[in-house]
């Protein structure tokens, strides 16, 4: 409880005392301190790592209440934290890489007006992303899934003033309120039927279960959440839109944690995907099928974050498929592989980004390894990771996911993940040809260029190190997942085999032939930037699908056609009120020459009355 | 012996004469003075049943009407006369304003 | 005693605001305003609290003040945004807007302690008074219309509910002789079903006006809008609420049965509000009226919670009386600071105010938030337990809830980049003041508070609702 509670509120402390006095604190402060309280949340949480991993294998779960959060109907629902080895590595990933990722953004944002405030958002997010991995119910996990939302809108539309950045934001926050909606129901649901959200309660039950329509619908309802959050089709275009943040927060929630949110809700529920096959199953065909299309959309894009945002969105696709089929240990592993080289790409295209004084076209880049060295190296080692290519860390988790995909017996699936790998290794080695290679298209900006300050590169060097040799902590993950995974439903699949050989080398080659594509395209031959994407499949591609313009007409135009409908419907309603009155009024004008103001007219028409009654009651009698 | 019914009799003559004073009358005094014909005659009736029914009831309607009458002759009066020094004349058909 | 006090110092204040000077009267408002809440305080400390004593013996009518879980917190409620109103209205209104303020405070505070009808339909009418001269005298342009629709409607509310009271009441003397209009009492009358309809009706009425409920709302749009800001935040925060706890206090206890005859039908017509708001609130150009809607929506939601006739959610309604009522009053409140400096209401006419008023900002998009159902603050506890329990009773209920959520989330977030975020289009404007963050930033840990501890709220209303709960389980069960 102690460490758990500090890991959670430093941040939170942080980002109130930025958010407070940012205007007493000297120009450089909020960034240092912000990045010191992520780093102190770091050092706990590995001490608290290491503390459960002194408990016996069976019994590596920390758990306990901390106050009722609401009692009154039914069992009461607590403040409950859940600490065993997978928020214990969501945990790690979390400071850890956000640590880097705050270090680095004091040199990224070392001229923003604004970075006080960028920094409380900063450690806002930290603070509700630990909130979401150590909730110890569904509730407290939906606090936390909503704040790290808000988190996330904020950093979208960090820089306001413009228009896209709002809109952007707004997109953001919206589609990540369908998957709140989504799990707020999925909870009741649960509620209902067992009186409890918390994950030991659930679990017990869990157990003794056999799969049915009612644990299908839970479970549907609890994977919109995931799909808003982890940009799983069709909730997915808010991701690429919010790269309109600072670059540095692409990286750490855009990348690396937050849409992984999803992704540690699935592996969380392992228990409840069991109990409901087909949305098992569902989830891990809109993994794979995101892994392709994510991918097809990268290919064209022309600004270096939207591929980034297509390769994330396709990633998650990837995780999604291992916790899908069954393979939890490879999806959580990807997950920190993915972390590493996917946060290193964001800041890598952040310090190009920074050099090139905020130029995001990769038309205006190229040739840039001459003068920003360590930056195209550990770019290099990332691209490499990502593309699947041995023995960089992305070629051990992107095979577990792959092989186990395969030895459960999913061969489409399987199919579907391995071409999307070589379109990974295409895309991804495009952009960094187009980018550092080459003849500089931009002569300018090139001139212009410089490497980064060193409190920039060196986070980029460290996550150049992890993503380089990650892969051979593949083990070690494996067996500090296994007691997660195996505490409920008996012992867990062997969760991170590769295939058959013959699947691996199929992969790699891929990868390795789509390499030299690239290698052909883009440096030997040159090949404009824009080629292409003008017409056909490519201007498809290019604009993703079109999947804006097919939200735009299901679910925004019908939306506004019922506000009109309701607009109308209200001009009606106030009318009827003001009709009502004028009928009233009108009646009083009718009735208004009664009044002369004469008393005699008064005293005449009472004696009238008084005549009237008279005879009434002489006719009665 | 004086027959009840002559009083009675007396009365819807003090009554009727009230009336018809407080409807054709102009003078605000002068309506006033009907008025209180017409509540006199009221007591008058009051009284001579409470008489013929030896029944007490009637004596204090009757005071009761004498209080009231008396306070809506303060009243009244009070109000009569700041009219008239607004205006400098009496005649209550000018006092119209007060119309729908 | 503490209830009678309750009742005593606002009208006491009133008074001496009247007799004292129109400088002063600000001050010596939230004076009496402050200890407004002691007394609060007070009796929160000492817990339930009941006072009864006759008051027309004749007729019954009994002079009976209570306080429990259901009314505690919505007192409470009366006296801080009382305050908060006070707080925030400006120095130069005359003294007799302080007095009207001070008086729907005395309303307010009597309707949620009554627990005999009469006594209710009393403070009932007692509210009708001051809001209608603070809309007179103190509103835009289109204030005298707003407050003619709003005294004419609730007059016509408010009869057919006399009338009401005194068809329950009667017919409570055929069986048990005595007349009375003690609502603990009258949870027994019997009512023939030619009858019972038209009673139900005429009690429906009144509340629904008063909430104001779709479809009628017709005299909220003016009022809320064109009214100051303080006393916008009075009206939809902490009076609307009268209306719903109409529905608990006294709809429930007496006409469970028809309740649950008409469930079907009650809850679609709260759903349409609920949506029919959201929709409102979504296509609003002017700041303060997208805050009208959007309350006109929550309003559905409680009374979604109220007629799914479960524990859950009726248990949500009366929290989210209470959330909502700080939360909304808040927002006004903030407008209200946006109003004032910008000069304007129209969302396409502000926009960047972030610029220059950061705190201005952050306590707009803090009760924003808290308006759209943010986990974590409070609003969201009371649509978690009205789901809750709208999906023990009908899943359909539960998921149009569900769709006016993300609704919300888009009217409130646009509103918010509308204003304070985008281009900037008008002069420079003032951050809020010190004093202004004192009182905003005090009602916003408020509802942090409760946002995180809810528990603190639930664990007391629970008994007092399950009470009422069970005792209609038991008369419906008979009847279905």
């Amino acid at each position: 409880m102690q460490g758990v509670a500090e890991i959670v509120l430093l941040p939170l402390f942080g980002a109130i005392t930025i958010g407070m006095f940012k205007g007493l604190m000297p120009k450089k402060l909020p960034g240092i301190w912000a990045s010191l309280l992520v780093g102190i949340s770091f050092l706990i949480s590995i001490a608290e790592a290491l503390k459960l991993s002194r408990l016996p294998v069976h019994h590596r779960l920390l758990t306990g209440v901390v106050f009722p959060w609401i009692t009154g109907f039914g069992p009461a629902i607590h403040w409950r934290y859940y600490l065993d080895p997978l928020s214990g590595l969501w945990l790690l990933v979390i400071t850890g890489v956000g640590m880097l990722i705050h270090v680095y953004s004091i040199g990224y944002m070392h001229d923003d007006p604004h970075k006080a405030r960028y920094f409380s958002y900063l450690n806002f997010f930290v603070f509700a992303m630990l909130l979401l991995v150590l909730a110890g119910n569904l509730l407290i996990l939906l606090i936390g899934w909503a704040l790290v939302g808000l988190a996330s809108y904020l950093l979208i539309g960090f820089w306001y003033q413009r228009p896209s950045a709002v809109r952007a934001a707004k997109k953001a926050f919206v589609m990540n309120t369908v998957g709140d909606v989504g799990i707020l129901l999925g909870l009741t649901l649960l509620y209902l039927h067992y009186h409890t959200v918390s994950y030991p309660g659930l679990f017990r039950i869990f157990d003794h279960q056999t799969p049915s329509a009612f644990f299908e619908w839970t479970a549907f309802l609890l994977y919109v959440g995931a799909m808003a959050k982890s940009a799983q089709f069709p909730l997915h275009m808010w991701l690429v839109d919010a790269m309109e943040g600072p670059t540095p927060v692409s990286a750490l929630i855009h990348a690396a944690t937050m849409v992984t949110a999803g992704v540690y809700l699935m592996a969380r529920l392992y228990p409840l995907l069991r109990l409901a096959p087909d949305v098992a199953y569902l989830v891990a065909a809109i993994g794979a099928f995101m892994t392709i299309f994510a991918a097809s959309s990268a290919i064209f894009q022309r600004d270096i974050k939207k591929v980034l945002a297509f390769s994330t969105v396709s990633q998650l696709g990837y995780m999604m498929l291992g916790v899908g089929v069954g393979a939890f240990s490879a999806g959580v592993f990807h997950f920190m592989m993915h972390a590493f080289f996917k946060a290193l790409l964001f800041l890598g295209a952040g310090s190009v980004i920074h050099a090139l004084s905020g130029e995001q076209d990769m038309n205006r880049m190229g040739g840039l390894w001459r003068k920003m060295p360590w930056t195209t190296w550990s770019f290099l080692a990332a691209t490499l990771a990502i593309s699947g290519i041995p023995p960089f860390s992305g070629y051990f988790s992107k095979e577990a996911v792959l092989g186990e995909t395969y030895n459960l017996g999913h061969p489409i699936l399987w199919v579907v993940g391995a071409v999307a790998a070589g379109l990974t290794s295409f895309y991804m080695f495009r952009l960094f040809f187009l980018t550092f290679f080459g003849k500089p298209r931009d002569a300018s900006l090139y001139e212009h260029a410089h490497e980064a300050p060193w409190i920039m590169t060196v986070p980029v060097v460290i996550l150049g190190v992890f993503a380089t040799f990650g892969g051979f902590l593949k083990d070690w993950v494996n067996q500090w997942l296994a007691p997660t995974f195996s505490l409920y439903q008996g012992a867990p699949h062997a969760a991170m085999e590769s295939g058959p050989i013959w699947t691996t080398i199929f992969t790699v080659g891929l990868a390795v032939v789509a390499f030299f594509i690239a290698y052909v395209l883009y440096i030997r031959k040159s090949t404009a930037t824009n080629a292409a994407s003008e017409s056909g499949p490519g201007r498809w591609m290019y604009r993703a699908w079109y999947m804006d313009t097919v939200w735009t007409y299901l679910a925004v135009v019908p939306f506004q056609k019922i506000g009109n409908a309701v607009m109308q419907a209200e001009t009606g309603i106030l009318a009827t009120v003001k009709g009502l009155g004028t009928v009233v009024w009108d009646w009083g004008e009718d009735l208004r020459p009664l009044e002369t103001g004469y008393v005699r007219r008064y005293a005449l028409s009472m004696m009238v009355g008084v005549g009237a009654l008279l005879v009434y009651y002489l006719i009665r009698v | 012996m004086i027959y009840i019914n002559w009083v009675v009799a007396l009365a819807a003559i003090l009554f009727t004469v009230g009336a018809i004073g407080v409807m054709f009358r102009r003078n605000p005094l002068i309506m006033f003075m009907a008025s209180e014909m017409m509540w006199n005659a009221a007591a008058l009736v009051f009284i001579a049943y409470a008489r013929e029914f030896h029944d007490m009831n009637g004596q204090v309607m009757a005071f009761l009407i004498m209080g009231t009458a008396a306070a809506e002759v303060g009243i009244g009066l009070a109000i009569i006369v700041s009219v008239y020094h607004k205006r400098h004349r009496l005649d209550i058909d000018e006092i119209s304003r007060m119309k729908g | 005693m503490v209830l009678v006090w309750l009742l005593a110092i606002p009208l006491i204040g009133g008074f001496v605001v009247l007799f004292s000077g129109d400088r002063a009267a600000k001050g010596v408002a939230v004076g009496f305003g402050l200890i407004e809440i002691i007394a609060f305080v007070v009796l929160l400390a000492h817990g339930p609290a009941n006072i009864n004593v006759p008051w027309i013996p004749e007729w019954g009518v009994r002079f009976h003040l209570g306080a429990d879980g259901l009314s505690l917190f919505l007192i409470g409620l009366t006296a801080v945004m009382t305050v908060m109103a006070l707080f925030a209205s400006s120095k130069t209104y005359r003294r007799s807007y302080f007095f009207w303020i001070l008086f729907l405070e005395f309303g307010m505070a009597g309707v949620f302690e009554s627990l005999d009808l009469m006594l209710f339909y009393v403070f009932w009418e007692v509210i009708l008074i001051p809001i209608f001269f603070l809309l007179t005298g103190y509103s835009g342009s289109r204030g005298r219309p707003a407050a003619m629709k709003w005294l004419i409607m609730n007059l016509v509310g408010s009869l057919f509910m006399l009338i009401g009271i005194v068809a329950v009441a009667v017919l409570h003397t055929q069986p048990f002789g005595a007349l009375t209009f003690e609502i603990g009492q009258l949870t027994h009358v019997p009512m023939s079903a030619a009858v019972a309809p038209w009673v139900f009706a005429s009690f429906f009425l009144a509340f629904a006006i008063k909430a104001p409920l779709w479809p009628f709302h017709g005299w909220m749009p003016d009022a809320y809008s064109d009214a100051p800001a303080p006393v916008t935040s009075l009206l939809a925060g902490v009076m609307s609420k009268a209306g719903i706890y109409g529905f608990l206090r006294i709809m429930l206890p007496i006409f469970m049965p028809q309740m649950r005859q008409y469930q079907t039908g009650l809850l679609i017509f709260a759903a349409i509000g609920l949506l029919y708001g959201a929709f409102m609130a979504l296509r609003q150009k002017d700041m303060k009226m997208a805050s009208a809607y959007a309350s006109l929506s929550h309003m559905g939601m409680m009374a979604l919670g109220v007629f799914s006739l479960t524990e859950a959610g009726i248990l949500g309604a009366t929290f989210l009386m209470v959330a909502h009522g700080l939360i909304i009053g808040g927002l006004f409140v903030v407008l209200g600071f946006a109003e004032e400096r910008t000069k304007t209401r129209e969302i396409g006419a502000m926009g960047g105010l972030n610029d220059d008023a950061p705190r201005l900002a952050a306590y707009f998009l803090f009760f924003a938030l808290a308006a759209l159902g943010l986990p974590g603050l409070p609003g969201f506890v009371g649509e978690y337990l009205i789901i809750q329990g709208l999906v023990a009773h009908d899943v359909v209920f539960a998921v149009i809830a569900g769709i006016v959520l993300i609704v919300a989330a888009w009217y409130m977030i646009r509103l918010f980049q509308g204003v304070m975020q985008s281009v900037r289009k008008g002069p420079r404007i003032l951050d809020l003041t010190a004093m202004q963050v004192g009182y905003i930033g005090t009602l916003a840990l408020l509802v942090l508070l409760l946002g995180v501890w809810p528990a603190g709220i639930t664990s007391h209303a629970a008994p007092t609702l399950y009470h009422a709960v069970h005792l209609l389980a038991t008369k419906g069960g008979a009847s279905s």
